[in-house]
């Protein structure tokens, strides 16, 4: 993950790994179950109407949600998309961060799907505070909704075709090193 | 350097925690689940204090300070409005009326976000049928940037048409501030006039 970051983010990244508390959230974060659990629980979190009132309107509380999503999001997407395998370091098997895309997927499909179809507006922290286009409260909020369901949807497959093809790869390899001991096997990229 | 950098990097996840655990007790405790004494929503705490430099009557400065010790219902629109603004100014001013001899001790500020067309004098024209309390603002564009920022509302405004007319979007709602300059209530168009009057008796105490 940290070699995906831009390079002035890298050291930092590697030096808080060192750090205990930064470690211990990153292990806790990384679980398997955890993962997706905070992942959608947070989604849900900001997105429950007294919270998101209050996150709108509250500069402090409006970064928080911004950050944790983004720093959550990264996470999660980080031990799905991680390209080395068990053997080499990743922290959960192919097959099992494919089961947790899709599970992890319906649960926004339903809050997209609940936005975009409810009649009456939720948030109306949108309908006080203006909007920079004339749009009304309503189809903002139809917007909103369709973002979460469709794109979140589109992101689940692509994450899964990358899993499986990465899978599709390893098995290979791991095959091909069984049949030739001997052989060079080309190394997956590492952290 | 890096050490710093790691303790930030720290720093915005504890934070992000911090303020996810307060943000669920706050809205436990506060807007939305317990029953508010108030109509309108809660604010207390969420938004900050009464605080602005715009320019009132004849251009001259004015300061959140010169309305110490007043009930400040600040509201955000413009004088060509052709709905949301002229009808929640009536219900504020009706509000007002209901108030008896304690509408003293309110002000209403009606910050312009179409400096362009509303001058210090045109606003004046314009809410003088509304009563003494009644005080319009505007301002340059970076003080009236400071002002949106601050309480995190969203003004655009449209094309304008063959006569060079044009709609501005702006917010609806009403901030409400203590006397001390607290922010206390956030009004939505909804509440009636006796809703606002029994939440401004309420706050007047």
């Amino acid at each position: 993950m940290a070699n995906g970051l831009p390079w002035r983010c890298r050291p930092v990244l590697k030096q808080a790994r060192e750090w205990p508390p930064i470690r211990t959230a990153y292990r806790l974060l990384q679980q398997p179950i955890v993962a997706p659990v905070i992942f959608v629980g947070l989604i849900y979190f900001w997105l429950w109407p007294p919270i998101h009132f209050r996150a709108m309107l509250n500069a402090r509380e409006y970064l928080g949600m911004n950050w944790s999503m983004l720093i959550d999001g990264m996470l999660f997407w980080w031990l799905i998309l991680d390209p080395r395998s068990v053997e080499e370091g990743a922290r959960c098997r192919f097959g099992f961060r494919i089961a947790i895309v899709l599970l992890a997927a319906p649960p926004q499909i339903l809050i997209g799907a609940y936005l975009f179809l409810h009649l009456h507006v939720i948030y109306d922290v949108y309908a006080i505070c203006g909007r920079l286009w004339a749009v009304d409260p309503i189809v903002d909020q139809q917007i909103g909704g369709l973002i979460t369901w469709i794109p979140t949807s589109m992101m689940s497959i692509v994450a899964t075709l990358i899993v499986w093809r990465r899978w599709m790869y390893e098995d290979d390899r791991t095959r091909k090193r069984a049949a030739d001991p001997g052989g060079a096997v080309i190394a997956a990229p590492t952290a | 350097m890096i050490g710093s950098a790691v303790a930030k990097v720290g720093g915005v996840f504890a934070a992000a925690v911090a303020v996810c655990a307060l943000v669920a007790l706050e809205a436990c405790t506060g807007h939305g689940s317990a029953p508010s004494q108030f109509f309108a929503s809660d604010i207390s705490g969420v938004m900050p204090d009464l605080r602005f430099v715009l320019e009132g009557r004849g251009g001259r400065p004015m300061r959140a300070g010169d309305l110490h010790g007043k009930i400040v219902m600040m509201y955000f629109g413009y004088t060509h409005c052709p709905d949301s603004c002229p009808m929640e100014m009536t219900h504020i001013a009706q509000a007002i009326r209901s108030l008896g001899s304690d509408a003293r001790r309110v002000r209403v500020l009606f910050i312009s976000v179409d400096p362009r067309r509303d001058s210090p004098e045109w606003l004046a024209t314009y809410l003088a049928p509304m009563g003494q309390q009644f005080i319009g603002l505007t301002g340059g564009d970076s003080q009236l940037a400071d002002v949106i920022r601050r309480y995190r509302v969203v003004s655009g405004r449209g094309p304008a048409d063959a006569n060079g007319n044009y709609v501005v979007y702006h917010s609806t709602g009403v901030f409400v501030f203590d006397r001390k300059g607290r922010a206390r209530l956030l009004v939505q168009p909804s509440e009636t006039v006796p809703q606002l009057t029994r939440d401004m008796r309420r706050l007047l105490g």
